[in-house]
């Protein structure tokens, strides 16, 4: 019974030039939208790798040098956006990707992928996963609002009641019909992205996610479907329905999330890039000053580190004792830049479960966030690189100041050189993104209200009792 | 006239236009207060890191006391903050404002490398948006309209009243303009309302640019206006009307900024810029391994107005330091001048695409009037770097000229304000929405013509 149903509808549907006119429409713009920023993407991700490789070649054609001029020297990271940011950009649009390494300060990135502003594109950018996750349900509105309250207000609701089918199946038989148009749509950009995707990524981890977004688009399509079918039940007539649906769309797409997260801009301010520097030159003086001879926790140090090794001057000390102070400062900057970038983590944590709270009347809010995760082009993947590119050069910075410390005597310490066989030995900077199976862990709370949003609109939907008649 | 208060008395006594309404003017003031709190925090950090600047200069001065000065020292130590301090209109209008940093601290240090860093934020505010008046007006106001307008025809024929009320008057197209004038003056007042209440709520005066903003907005909300007149004398089903209007907004709102970014970044290299930085690096860190006599005497002949100084020793000498600091700002200037470019290229084929959509072109205004847009961001870095210029004009003097730093000169140390671009942006945006209002006439009227009832 349900598959005539659903049928019957298709067939209804195709009979309308709606359809025919908007599924191949948004199917090309999907694709040509997508087709572009691969485009863009394999270019970006080129000229990043080639970037990577010359700041390699050339951090092991450095000369022989003091081991402190190579920790100026420092390293470049050039992250290398997720191969699936052509389906689903996320925030890589507006983070930079060049980082500059270097001893005592820990720089922000520079340098976004493009030059362009992102002002003027306020209702989401031009990117497939907007397209299906903003624009699609407009189009199924436009496809569904009228397809229980037209039967309605045409009197055929109640003759199809009469032959015996139940409510509940005709709505299933609709949905499923509503749904197969999505598949049709979806399956037309997948089956075509993965043409794309197959040219040049073979990573499982990377396939899985891309299967996963289609799931993910689907069953966000499918609360789509369910909350359509609702209002058409619910309302006296198709304009109702029309309006009401358009209000609902404005209202889960576009009012709640921006407002969500403006509203947590204000609750938990963040500072700018001079105030957080302020703050993290504040609390490294707060511990100690290795560049002043008579910093209190220096002179500390020194003692202890006297009494350590059983002399009386730094001078009889059997490492350099600069090398030393090098290692104190650097752990004293680490340690307070952490502090002061923990209290904006704070702040940016707070702001995410402010916005997911909204969440709770947008699923929109929730497949953004679950696409974006799915994608590698979350703000969390965002942080997570910058703190391994952290951890990376805290190691490679430490590293160089034990050198200075073992292989650099403390007379005319800024005279001598360490060989530039030792550079090669220090590591590249590698990151792996995380793979899926540790991202579920993050995704776990998203994906525990998107189903309930699935579930609660379909249970909603399955005890509703129908209007009869127009009023 | 009594006719018109009929008109408004009817209007107001449908429930649903009431609530849009009052809906419409609580986000607006929703706007207005968030927004109001973003401009009062930028200026509170712009505060703090002055006072920490000024604390700084009291310390050096105390260091200068105690003898212990050493200008050298300073250039490298002691950070300047510069600040795009933000228009006032930035309340209402954040524009591209939290796309690039506009409070940083610099030092004598190479530009480059310190110019371009970024703000810590959390990218997914940046990617929902700002909740600001803009959006309130250019994005949900044609909305508004829309609800309240684009069925009357359709509403009073399946109410089944259409055929009495043209009984009544000579031309149809009387009763459609008295039905939409409603809903528009109601609009028009509560816009008005909306901002006088930024002008109490807010730093914001009387001021010219607040009649411009006015006539913009009233000129705006005409033009939608006029496309939701003509899509109502079409004649034809309310569902129509709505997926009409819905279309024409989202073709505005979305297609033409969208399809206007793709192709702006379709024009740019990608992962050009990285050269900056890493070129600058390069540069600076070499130069530890080659001839500094070399690179100094080079430096000295570029610039002439630092040639009467004394040669370098063999030991490390702040002046050969920033020298080739300076020179790394110097070999990467091409690449820098580049990126401005496409920058500003990329801006102005925005701007070429504005004149296509009612929406994009008050936004580029009033992006423009808030001093919120690329050509701000650009003209606060050119600023930016005149201020390390004179920094470095100041420092050096004494570094080179073997000049005494006295405690009066602390006096003389450059200070950084921000000047705004100028630059107009009422006219063009005026004319923008008139030429695209223009193109909505005419079809309002080819659509009279057609049809025969009116």
């Amino acid at each position: 019974m349900i598959f005539s149903i659903a049928r019957h509808e298709l067939v209804t549907l195709w009979r309308q030039r709606t359809l025919k006119i908007l599924l191949p429409m948004m199917t090309l713009l999907t694709l040509l939208v997508a087709v572009n920023h691969w485009q863009q993407q394999q270019d970006f991700i080129e000229v990043q790798q080639q970037w990577q490789q010359l700041n390699n070649e050339k951090w092991e054609a450095q000369p022989d040098r003091h081991p402190h001029r190579v920790a100026h020297y420092g390293s470049m990271a050039f992250r290398v956006i997720s191969p699936l940011s052509f389906l689903d950009a996320g925030v890589n649009p507006y983070v930079g990707n060049v980082l500059f390494l270097e001893a005592h300060r820990q720089n922000s990135s520079q340098f976004k992928q493009y030059l362009s502003s992102q002002n003027y594109m306020q209702l989401g950018s031009m990117t497939a996963s907007t397209l299906i996750l903003l624009i699609w349900p407009l189009v199924m509105i436009a496809l569904a609002y009228r397809t229980v309250s037209g039967e309605r207000q045409q009197g055929t609701l109640r003759q199809v009641l009469s032959l015996g089918v139940s409510f509940r199946q005709l709505l299933l038989g609709k949905a499923l019909a509503y749904m197969l148009v999505t598949l049709v749509f979806l399956g037309l950009v997948f089956g075509i992205a993965a043409v794309f995707l197959s040219q040049a990524v073979l990573d499982t981890d990377i396939i899985q996610r891309f299967f996963w977004l289609f799931a993910l688009y689907g069953l966000y399509c499918a609360i789509w479907v369910e909350i359509i079918l609702l209002v058409s039940s619910l309302t006296t007539g198709n304009n109702q329905s029309l309006s009401a649906l358009l209000l609902v769309w404005l209202l889960i797409t576009i009012i709640v999330p921006k407002l969500m997260s403006s509203s947590a801009d204000w609750l938990y301010p963040l500072p700018d890039r001079a105030v957080f520097d302020i703050r993290t030159a504040q609390a490294i003086a707060q511990i100690g000053d290795s560049h002043n001879p008579d910093d209190p926790h220096f002179d500390a140090f020194r003692q202890q580190t006297l009494d350590q090794y059983g002399v009386e001057h730094v001078e009889d000390l059997p490492v350099n004792w600069r090398g030393l102070v090098m290692q104190e400062g650097e752990r004293i900057t680490s340690e307070a830049f952490e502090a002061v970038y923990a209290d904006v983590s704070r702040s940016i944590e707070d702001q995410r479960r402010w916005v997911m709270w909204g969440s709770l009347l947008s699923p929109y809010i929730l497949s953004r966030s679950l696409s974006g995760s799915l994608a590698l082009t979350s703000s969390d993947h965002v942080q997570r690189y910058e703190m391994a590119a952290e951890r990376y050069r805290y190691s490679l910075i430490q590293s160089l100041n034990t050198l200075h410390a073992e292989d650099i005597d403390l007379a005319h310490d800024r005279e001598q050189k360490v060989s530039q066989e030792y550079w090669a030995q220090l590591a590249d900077f590698e990151y792996q993104p995380p793979p899926l199976k540790a991202d579920w862990a993050t995704m776990r709370q998203s994906v525990i209200v998107f189903s309930l949003w699935l579930f609660a609109v379909f249970s909603v939907l399955m005890f509703i009792r129908p209007r009869m008649t127009a009023s | 006239m009594r006719r018109y208060l009929l008109e408004l008395k009817l209007f107001w006594a449908n429930r649903f236009n009431r609530w849009l309404l009052i809906a419409y003017f609580v986000a607006a003031l929703a706007a207005i207060v968030m927004g109001n709190n973003a401009y009062k925090h930028e200026l509170s950090l712009v505060a703090m890191a002055e006072d920490d600047y000024q604390q700084s200069l009291l310390d050096y001065r105390d260091k200068h006391d105690a003898g212990e000065l050493k200008p050298g020292y300073m250039g490298y130590y002691l950070f300047h903050p510069v600040a795009q301090t933000p228009s006032v209109w930035t309340t209402l209008f954040r524009g591209e404002r939290d796309e690039s940093p506009s409070h940083l601290r610099v030092r004598l240090l190479g530009l480059q490398t310190q110019l371009n860093a970024s703000d810590p934020v959390n990218a997914d505010t940046l990617l929902s948006g700002q909740f600001d008046l803009a959006f309130v007006w250019l994005f949900l106001m044609p909305l508004l309209i829309a609800a309240m307008g684009v069925n009357v025809l359709a509403d009073e024929k399946s109410s089944g009243r259409w055929s009495m009320l043209l009984s009544q008057v000579a031309q149809g197209r009387t009763i459609i303009n008295r039905k939409l004038a409603m809903p528009a003056l109601i609009l028009a007042a509560v816009n008005i309302m909306i901002l006088a209440l930024a002008v109490v709520l807010t730093d914001l005066h009387l001021s010219w640019a607040l009649v411009g903003v006015t006539v913009l907005v009233l000129l705006y909300q005409l033009c939608w206006w006029l496309i939701c007149r003509w899509i109502v004398m079409l004649d034809r089903s309310a569902s129509f009307n709505y997926l009409a209007f819905l279309s024409i907004w989202l073709f505005f709102s979305f297609v033409i900024p969208g399809l206007s970014y793709l192709y702006q970044v379709k024009q740019q290299k990608p992962g050009a810029d990285a050269a900056i930085v890493f070129e600058q690096r390069q540069y600076m860190n070499d130069s530890w391994d080659r001839d500094k006599y070399a690179d100094f005497a080079d430096f000295l002949e570029r610039f002439p107005t630092w040639s009467d100084t004394a040669p370098l020793g063999d030991e490390f000498d702040w002046r050969w330091y920033y020298a080739m600091q300076h020179m790394s700002d110097v070999v990467v200037a091409d690449h820098v001048q580049q990126r401005v470019a496409s920058k500003k290229a990329s801006y102005e084929q925005g701007v070429l695409f504005s004149w296509f959509s009612p929406v994009m072109s008050l936004q580029y205004g009033l992006n423009r009037l808030a001093d919120a847009d690329t050509t701000a961001y650009l003209n606060f870095i050119e600023q930016v770097s005149d201020y390390h210029r004179q920094l470095e004009d100041f420092l050096w003097s004494f570094l080179f000229f073997n000049k005494p730093f006295e405690k009066i000169d602390f006096e003389h140390m450059p200070d950084f304000s921000y000047e705004s671009d100028p630059k107009p942006w009422m006219d063009a945006t005026l004319l923008k929405l008139l030429l695209i209002m223009g193109v909505f006439v005419a079809l309002n009227l080819n659509s009279v013509r057609r049809a025969a009832w009116w």
